[in-house]
């Protein structure tokens, strides 16, 4: 018989996988950004744009320098160091000075990943611990970058740049709260206020949001427990919630963050206490601690718990509760 | 209502693509090779080489209780009877035949003409003699399943037509074209376990075979068939259980443990043959499928006969070979040349192509949860993964190992292609070899 059956490949079942890979979850988080990138864009002029650039770039730089020197697979075909770049210029100041952007992402990619054993190993979320370092390291730097966000005139003013106060910055420094923030809801909404380059514009994130959530890449749990828990605690404390939910880096945190695979719990019962904890933090570093905002560390946080809250929880098993009837 | 299904699964594409093809009858084998069992159990060769022997004369046969006897599927001469490697790479005693082409029936091959007179334990042995072993690929020994030990009842009988695997359409066509038969099999199950409700399960997306199996049932009192919803692993046993009774097995033990026993529809059919035409297990409905087959079909051929033959009389191979499976994609078993004999529990044969054959680019676990959320077990297929990777077989146990099923979800849907269920496969052989020290 004519057929050539040297060479078949045998391999242990299932001999079918499905399509999504972790490169295209990657990709499809990648996209989910893209509004929510253009609108800091086209509020804060050129600036923006080009910390976007540096960040995705230098973070796949980083990642590729790094795993050459060490001589390590080189793994920037898996898309997380773009994913992460990008991450750390939408959570960074939009007019922050370039070589900021570039030195978060080196420390984004290697101490917050890389030494850890790269993708899929890392406790702390790698854009948070890049952004907080630079946070930390350059704080007049940082407050020199969050810029006016006038779309149009910002893009016709050029390189020259206007600074401008966060609300919640402005809420933490007592210049605003004693009267309604309602007058906010409306700029934190569409994104023409101060902030982050990425976090303003609530309606580009949540079409983001939307997106990664019909594409089945995270689900409700994480988000939604942690928007209510920070919402809760706002009304507890006789504070405006809706203006707790819109400002800041809340909706970028909660869907886009919080939701890290690698960083977060597996089990449904770990995320709601996970979220539940992001929640409590959040709120509480913005009503009492010394800085404006408390997304970034409290996600980094509860990063820290996550191997505890594994721990916990019976495992339900098939079968289980008719052996014990 | 919705339709009933069980917890978890994925929903792989169907490529059920001999569904529509209708069946073909294989021609009479010049030669066969007839699988009776791992040759270490012993089996006794009833019919040494050189024996002239007809249809449904026995073969081989073992005292043992989880042994069921062999039938020669042709009339001829027995020109060979020793050991060899077979599919799954077990050694297994083969019987080959050359045969003469009459099919001359053996002497004693007459229906059975008085079954309402009959006792279970009868029957039983009937189904016995008939060399009758699950057909829906575990091969486990029918009369086994239908020995209920001293005290148990059952109330239930579930027909297994959750013909869940891609490709394969045996299940299908066999309900489809022989409902009356899946139907009297049904009866004769009843009869043997004495309980007067029986269930037969059909995923929705056979239509089909629903109307032809709920017409045929119209005939008999107390059988129902049951649409369920169309989703891998469906036809699995306790997940079809726990789908048309809303009942679950508890861990490690057997469904009459809820008072069930279950059947598949082939099962079923082959029974109902023995009783009507007196033949034993000698044939069934084989699904040759896959892209790499020129024209997918199902085949009712003879078991024995070479996997090469039926390839042979589906169009040959088409393009590139790739990969050649016994059984469904899913839990089939990936073979290194078509010259292998089907044995009683092979529902398919699977060409793949080269393209879709090839090894996934592995990636480091990235926790997403897909794995946990799949597993109709119910494990957490990543972290005993990560166990057994490291050989701490003990630790892998300790998340239940040893439950696992093998449907293999976990690794299909893994978006960095793990090798999830192989890696649990493995701890689960140490966990069950660790309990019978």
């Amino acid at each position: 018989m004519d057929m050539s059956e040297k060479g078949l490949i045998i391999t242990a079942a299932p001999h079918l996988r499905d399509r999504v890979a972790t490169p295209r979850i990657m990709q499809v988080v990648f996209i989910a950004l893209m509004p929510a990138a253009l609108c800091g864009v086209y509020f804060f002029g050129p600036w923006a744009a080009i910390n976007l650039v540096v960040g995705v770039a230098s973070a796949v730089l980083w990642e590729y320098a790094i795993q050459k020197i060490w001589k390590f697979d080189i793994t920037i075909s898996d898309g997380s160091a773009a994913l992460t770049g990008l991450l750390v210029a939408l959570t960074l100041p939009p007019a922050v000075e370039p070589w900021v952007t570039a030195l978060a992402c080196l420390i984004a990619i290697g101490p917050g990943k890389i030494v850890f054993g790269g993708l899929g190993y890392n406790i702390f979320n790698p854009a948070l611990i890049g952004r907080t370092f630079a946070a930390l390291s350059w704080p007049s730097v940082l407050s020199a970058g969050y810029v006016a966000a006038d779309g149009i005139t910002a893009w016709k003013r050029g390189f020259d740049v206007v600074a401008s106060a966060t609300p919640l910055g402005l809420l933490k420094t007592g210049e605003i709260g004693a009267t309604s923030l309602s007058r906010f809801y409306g700029p934190l909404f569409f994104g023409n206020v101060g902030g982050s380059l990425g976090e303003t514009s609530a309606i580009a994130l949540l079409i983001g949001a939307l997106f990664l959530l019909f594409a089945g890449i995270i689900t409700l749990r994480i988000p939604l427990v942690y928007l209510l828990t920070t919402a809760g605690l706002a009304m507890l404390f006789n504070q405006d919630p809706i203006f707790h939910l819109l400002s800041g880096g809340l909706i970028l945190g909660a869907f886009f963050m919080a939701t890290d695979y690698v960083t977060s719990p597996i089990k449904p019962a770990g995320q709601i206490v996970y979220a539940v904890g992001l929640g409590i933090f959040t709120f509480m570093i913005r009503m009492f601690g010394s800085y404006p905002e408390g997304v970034a560390f409290s996600i980094l946080l509860m990063n820290c718990f996550v191997p505890l809250i594994e721990r916990f929880g019976a495992q339900k098993r098939f079968g289980e509760v008719r052996n014990r009837a | 209502m919705a339709v009933r299904t069980f917890v978890g699964g994925i929903h792989p594409a169907q490529c059920k693509y001999a569904c529509d093809a209708g069946t073909v009858t294989a021609p009479v084998p010049a030669r066969v090779t007839v699988p009776v069992g791992p040759s270490w159990v012993g089996y006794k060769v009833l019919a040494p080489k050189g024996t002239e022997v007809k249809v449904g004369q026995k073969l081989a046969d073992n005292e043992g209780f989880m042994c069921v006897p062999t039938h020669s599927p042709v009339s001829g001469k027995v020109v060979d009877a020793k050991p060899y490697r077979a599919h799954t790479g077990l050694e297994f005693l083969g019987i080959t035949i050359e045969s003469d082409g009459k099919q001359e029936l053996c002497e004693g091959i007459a229906p059975v003409e008085d079954l309402d007179s009959m006792t279970p334990e009868e029957i039983r042995n009937v189904i016995r003699e008939a060399g009758m072993l699950g057909m829906g690929g575990a091969e486990f020994p029918t009369h086994v399943k239908l020995s209920l030990p001293q005290g148990v009842k059952v109330d239930t009988v579930v027909v297994n037509g959750g013909e869940c695997e891609p490709y394969l359409t045996s299940d299908h066509r066999m309900m489809t074209e022989k409902a009356d038969k899946v139907v009297h099999g049904t009866y004769i199950v009843m009869r043997s376990v004495g309980v007067k409700r029986a269930i037969i399960g059909v995923e929705d997306n056979k239509p089909d075979a629903i109307a032809a199996l709920t017409a045929a049932a119209g005939k008999y009192q107390g059988i129902e068939v049951m649409p369920l919803k169309s989703s891998y692993p469906q036809g699995y046993e306790k997940a079809i259980i726990k789908a048309t009774l809303g009942r679950e097995v508890p861990p490690g033990a057997l469904p009459f443990s809820v008072g069930v026993v279950v059947v598949n529809v082939g099962t079923a059919a082959a029974i109902s043959d023995r009783f009507t035409t007196g033949l034993p297990l000698i044939k069934r409905y084989v699904t040759v499928s896959g892209e790499a087959v020129s024209r997918p079909a199902t085949v009712e051929a003879y078991i024995g006969t070479y996997a090469s033959e039926l390839v042979e009389l589906c169009g040959g191979v088409k393009g590139e070979l790739g990969k050649a499976i016994f059984g469904g994609p899913m839990m089939g078993v990936a073979v290194p040349s078509l010259d292998f004999p089907i044995t009683k529990g092979t529902s398919g044969i699977v060409l793949l192509g080269r393209q879709q054959a090839l090894f996934w680019k592995e990636m480091p676990c990235i926790r997403c949860g897909r794995c946990n959320e799949v597993c109709p077990m119910f494990l957490q297929p990543s972290e005993i993964h990560k166990y057994a990777l490291a050989e701490d077989m003990a630790r892998a146990e300790k998340l239940f190992a040893a439950d696992c099923m093998e449907c293999g979800c976990c690794s299909y849907v893994c978006p960095s292609k793990r090798p999830l269920v192989q890696s649990i496969k493995l701890a689960k052989q140490y966990a069950l070899a660790r309990r019978k020290k």
